[in-house]
């Protein structure tokens, strides 16, 4: 064995006799061996030592090992009360400072500690004002900007906030560019701006500046991603180094990025926060560009540039690309201000005890993992080492009840169990700990103990002791959690509801949110087999008395809410799942009120079939209600009669991003019109609706927008025959530059092309088609992308398939088609044949035909007046995308001036902005336009 | 109500032919009828390639239209529709002015009548003028050997390099398992429609995609022959005679290839 690095030549400090006892299956407290080894090194060593030790005394026998595998920082919190995002209280006396010279971090205070009997300090308690305040921490939010063909650095921006202050503290923006005049004095308000022609030099002072501005949280948009571009082609800071001691408050460390998988290491002391990861952790949006997302959660605008755009205006107007660079960040530190991304996070760290990096690079397992750990010690228990096994083991899930499809028009009531799996697992005292081993149950001495209900396929009962005999581990955890929560609710309720109380808010706020997160999780914790201690008997007795509660809540409904009990009606229960059923108690007719008080009846009469502190409570009414298939659902809710109802859709294609805008937005518009609260019929409504957007389709007259599909790019998908993936490749081969990356969102349109073209043959990117006026494939979105969601509705409502496809799509065919002609291809080699402008036949000169030649006055005037119209909306077009897509120029009088802006739009459409919300409709309105002005000018009508 | 159309051919067979021959290219098309004849002319919808049909006013047996009209119908409709006819069986089509169907008659031999009235479309599109082109390479070729050629060689890649020089007219293409060609040399037979034939006012290759040749290819019923027109930088032409040149002609345009 290796001698211990801490210069004594004991590897093994110490080997006491402990009682303990094992978490898994019912079992009595043996006597253990802990081993205490010199440092986190000689734990595996010493393992290995272990297992292969043949004692010749064998009272004693290596056969298990305990908490061997838990991490350093983790078991250093656990074994002395401690907890991520906590306050330590030291008595005085119990610390020393370190002097400067001896530091080996930047903190701004270090302190040696003595760790050992009688230690002097504790975690203050969460639930007081001391314990759950908030400390100034500084959140520093940077952008860097690189060249994409040199690799090198062209420019960076960082906007400094500090926790408790409502405006940053700092800003300021690097550029690699020559100053054209000394400035002395600058302007208050505005960011420092410094300037290089040298990379190596411009990163030295964005290191120093950062090092300074000595931040708690580095916040990127795309962490490694930006860490790559600091650390340059090495990846390496060294120890000590500006660049190094930005990243990192630990003076002896070196930051890393690991090329392979994207890590980065070493940044001890500060948090490295990756806002994209995390919000696509969070939300289902369509597009995660940094733009999409400050305009989705912040309403502030922000242009996506393409790196040609980038460099053209680097070149150009470097004013404006500095001041597009400090927006970027500002826009990073609004966003993770907006969604309390930092009181979130302290209250989870708080609630689990998990260190706050724990939580942002480690899953679900590691919360539960720690308060497993934390309850074991104080009840004297300890956790097996047992490693997931990652098998395809599995349990039976979740029940869902077969759902009586349908159009109801009558009040569906939604009744569901708080809590469900949590309260489980207190009622029956489901736990690791009190799980029986196989066929003790009918062992004579067995304690006293419940057996779960059967599950499919299970060979022996799951039994569990009750909780007279010993309380689980998971329960204990558990009623503390809901407890918790409760108070933070509580508390919730009676601060200040102004601006004063606004940061006690947040904080309560974010922890009755981590609490329930916590709660849920516990759970899936048991089940994961890959996780680092799952217990399947554990989890299948949980879905098993789910599974059996959701049944017997509709056995109850359906015996008690009977005429031959007084009631009105029969009820039905129409639909279950997991944790919730909906019940019909009564016809079309029953007054919502009457619905929402019998709910409220059977929410007690049910609660009280099921043991403490499982309980069905109502939720809302729906009504009108479309029950469509398993997990797929639409309705008008009501949380109470004087509420105003939401429309809330499940599976449905609204809510998934795999379809195009047409399909989410057409969709939800039809169920908005389908489900009317007012009880009247909205069907002829939806329908009207759903044939309008058939035929502008068909019309041509459909945004592209609209049409854009978009995926994100797998491993290994340049190759396959995707639609998006073949855009990808097109996209590489046009400009390998811009191409979309691994992970990226690829947008496209599927366009006309020729007959039995698969549909991976059709795609394009939807600027591409623009610029090039291709044609869509207006079938295509009608039959694979309309049509199904659509019938899938209206057949309920309609009563069968094809009544639906009829009432929706027949007789489409009568309508009118409009046939676009494009640039491209045959496009080129033709000359569209002059038509008279009111009744399109043919004609040889002129604008009109002879028969049409009486209405000319008439005709002209209409001309003029859809010129004006379509050269009005242009121009309402263009001042919005002037206004949310441009780039203004930021007040650094150092840099050389940028070029103005030329008047762009005249010749063709264009933004710079990748995701310019207007641009399709822009494009097209100016199509319009140009051809209106053509028109205009035949009949020789002038336009002022 | 007065009838605006009213045509009549001796054989079914030949409107047939002329609607599976537009089938994989069109979706819905204009059929514009003067006292000429029918007109079609759409560009595929990928607007790649363009349709061009005259069917004369001689190919019908009878032919009567009052005023220009255009007849929009779904090619795919027209083609069912027509399934309905025997080889020697006579079709009539007519329309009835301010009506939005157009109605097929067929008779055959045997005194069944069949009847059916397709819904018309309203098309908006615009009409193109095809400048003349001046093609430098001109082949004459059998309409069944042209379709093979394309069958074949579609199995080995996306496009087909079409040389016309001294040696002959050379079909090339390049895939994944390899590359190949097939050239035809100008031949004299005893049967007009087995002859090639070649005029190279100058060589020239171009890139043309094999799908659109194939489709093309399906109008081969329509003639025993087939005359290919190419240039650089220029659409190619496949045209086909409805049987006979008096009758009429088929007419396919199909836009280069460009590397991107």
């Amino acid at each position: 064995m290796p001698p211990s690095p801490a210069g004594s030549q004991k590897a093994i400090v110490a080997v006491q006799v402990v009682r303990r006892t094992p978490i898994l299956y019912f079992q009595a407290e043996e006597i253990l061996l802990m081993v205490s080894v010199a440092g986190p090194k000689l734990v595996s060593p010493c393992l290995k030592a272990l297992e292969g030790l043949q004692l010749s005394n064998s009272e004693v026998q290596a056969t298990a090992v305990f908490e061997a595998n838990i991490a350093l920082i983790l078991r250093f919190l656990i074994d002395n009360d401690l907890g991520g995002g906590r306050w330590i209280e030291f008595e005085a006396g119990a610390f020393l400072v370190v002097s400067e010279t001896s530091r080996s971090t930047t903190a701004q205070i270090e302190l040696d500690v003595h760790l050992g009997h009688g230690t002097k300090f504790r975690a203050l308690p969460m639930d007081t004002d001391a314990g759950s305040f908030v400390p100034p921490l500084r959140t520093a939010a940077l952008e860097l900007s690189v060249d994409v063909e040199s690799q090198l650095v062209t420019g960076a921006a960082c906007v400094l906030t500090v926790e408790g202050q409502a405006q940053p503290v700092a800003r300021a923006v690097w550029l690699r560019a020559l100053a054209t005049q000394q400035v002395t004095e600058e302007a208050a308000d505005s960011a420092v701006l410094f300037l290089s022609e040298d990379e190596e030099v411009l990163l030295q002072h964005l290191g120093e500046t950062l090092a300074a501005m000595d931040a708690d949280i580095i916040l990127t948009y795309d962490l490694s991603e930006t860490v790559r571009r600091m650390l340059g082609k090495r990846g390496i800071a060294k120890a000590g180094s500006p660049l190094a001691r930005s990243l990192c408050r630990r003076l002896g460390a070196e930051v890393k990025l690991t090329p392979k998988s994207n890590e980065v290491s070493g940044m001890t002391g500060r948090l490295g926060f990756d806002l994209q990861k995390q919000v696509e952790k969070d939300h289902r949006l369509v597009d995660y560009s940094l733009g999409a997302l400050s305009q989705h959660f912040c309403r502030i605008p922000l242009p996506e540039l393409s790196a040609a755009t980038r460099a053209k205006v680097l070149r150009s107007r470097p004013r404006a690309y500095a001041q597009h660079l400090l927006r970027q960040a500002e826009a990073s530190a609004n966003i993770f201000h907006h969604l309390a991304y930092l009181y979130n996070f302290v209250e989870m760290a708080r609630v689990t005890g998990c260190p706050l990096s724990y939580l942002l690079e480690r899953g679900q397992a590691i919360k539960v993992q720690c308060q497993l750990l934390r309850e074991a010690r104080l009840r004297g228990f300890v956790l097996p080492q047992r490693p997931g096994t990652g098998e395809d083991t599995t349990y039976e899930g979740a029940t869902v009840l077969e759902p009586a499809c349908g159009f109801y028009r009558c009040p569906i009531a939604v009744l569901d169990f708080a809590s469900l799996y949590p309260s489980i697992m207190m009622a029956h005292n489901l736990c690791y700990s009190t799980l029986l081993p196989p066929g003790r149950e009918k062992k004579p001495d067995c304690p006293d103990f419940t057996e779960s209900p059967p599950t499919a396929g299970s060979e022996h009962a799951t039994c569990f002791v009750k909780a007279q005999v010993r309380k689980g581990l998971l329960p204990s955890i558990l009623e503390h959690l809901l407890a918790a929560r409760k108070a933070a609710k509580a508390q919730l309720a009676q601060c200040d509801p102004g601006e004063a109380g606004a940061t006690r808010r947040k904080v309560l706020h974010g922890r009755q949110l981590a609490l329930k997160l916590s709660a849920n999780s516990v759970y899936g914790f048991t089940g994961a087999t890959n996780g680092p201690l799952p217990c399947l008997e554990v989890a299948g007795a949980v879905t098993a008395y789910g599974r059996e509660m959701i049944q017997a809540t509709k056995a109850k409904v359906e015996q008690h809410f009977t005429t031959g009990l007084g009631y009105a009606y029969n009820a039905e229960v129409v639909y279950g799942d997991t944790d919730s059923v909906m019940v019909k108690f009564g016809p079309e007719g029953f007054a919502l009120d009457e619905a929402i008080k019998v709910s409220k009846e059977a929410s007690t009469v049910c609660s009280s079939i099921f043991p403490a502190p499982v309980r069905l409570e109502f939720e809302k009414v729906y009504q009108p209600f479309l029950l469509m298939a398993k997990k797929r659902y639409a309705g008008m809710a009501f949380a109470s009669s004087s509420s105003s109802p939401e429309l809330e859709t499940k599976g449905i294609e609204t809510v998934r991003r795999d379809w195009c805008d047409l399909v989410r937005h057409g969709l939800e518009e039809t169920l908005k019109r389908l489900l009317v609260s007012d009880g009247s019929d909205g069907c002829q409504k939806a329908i009207a609706h759903v044939r309008d957007v058939c035929n502008d389709l068909r019309q041509n007259k459909i945004d592209f927008r609209s049409l854009v599909i978009s995926k994100s790019l797998g491993r290994n998908e340049y190759t396959a025959k995707a639609p998006h993936a073949e855009v990808a490749e097109k996209l590489k081969k046009r400009d390998a530059t811009t191409a979309p990356r691994l992970g990226d969102r690829v947008s496209y349109l599927v366009l006309a092309g020729a007959a039995k073209a698969k549909v991976y043959e059709k795609a394009e990117d939807p600027l591409y088609a623009l610029e090039n006026d291709l044609p869509i494939d207006a079938d295509y979105y009608l039959e694979n992308q309309l049509k199904q969601p659509l019938v899938r509705v209206f057949e309920l409502v309609c009563g069968d398939v094809h009544k639906a496809e009829s009432l929706l799509f027949g007789g489409l065919t009568s309508q009118k088609v409009v046939v676009s002609t494009s640039k491209g291809g045959m496009g080129k080699f033709v000359k569209p044949r002059p038509k008279c402008l009111s009744c399109s036949a043919d004609i040889d000169h002129g604008a009109v035909c002879t028969l049409c030649k009486e209405k000319l006055p008439e005709i002209k005037a209409q001309a003029l007046g859809r010129v004006r119209a379509l050269a009005e909306e242009l121009s309402q077009l263009r001042a919005a995308c002037a206004r949310d897509c441009a780039l203004p120029s930021g007040a650094f009088p150092q840099l050389p001036a940028d070029e103005p802006v030329s008047d762009q739009g005249q010749a063709s459409e264009r933004c710079l902005n990748e995701g310019c919300p207007v641009i399709f409709s822009r494009a097209r309105v100016a199509k319009q336009l140009g051809s209106a002005r053509e028109a205009l000018q035949r009949l020789d009508v002038k336009e002022a | 109500m007065a009838m605006v159309l009213d045509a009549q051919l001796q054989q079914a067979a030949l409107f047939k032919k002329v609607a599976e021959s537009m089938k994989d290219l069109c979706k819905e098309v204009n059929f514009d009828c003067s006292e000429k004849g029918m007109q079609v002319q759409s560009m595929d919808s990928s607007h790649v390639a363009l349709v061009s049909l005259n069917f004369r006013e001689a190919a019908f047996a009878e032919f009567k239209c009052d005023r220009p009209v255009s007849l929009g119908m779904n090619v795919d409709s027209l083609t069912k529709i027509l399934k309905m006819t025997g080889p020697s069986d006579t079709l009539k089509i007519r329309h009835k002015g301010d009506t939005d169907v157009v109605n097929f008659q067929c008779e055959g031999s045997d005194d069944r009548i069949s009847e059916f009235d397709l819904k018309l479309f309203q098309i908006e599109n615009e009409h193109m003028e095809i400048p003349e082109q001046h093609y430098k390479v001109v082949a004459k070729l059998p309409s069944s050997e042209f379709q093979k050629i394309c069958r074949d060689l579609k199995e080995f890649g996306e496009t087909l390099h079409l040389t016309g020089d001294k040696d002959g007219l050379k079909f090339v293409v390049s895939g994944d398992i390899g590359s190949g060609n097939v050239l035809l040399k100008p031949r004299e037979t005893e049967k007009p429609e087995e002859k090639v034939s070649l005029t190279v006012h100058e060589p020239v290759t171009a890139a043309f995609a094999l799908r659109y040749l194939v489709n093309f290819s399906k109008a081969s019923p329509l003639c025993g022959s087939v005359t290919l027109g190419f240039a650089p930088d220029a659409p190619l032409l496949v045209q086909y005679d409805l049987e006979t040149e008096d009758k009429g002609h088929m007419k396919f345009y199909l836009a280069p290839k460009i590397d991107e």
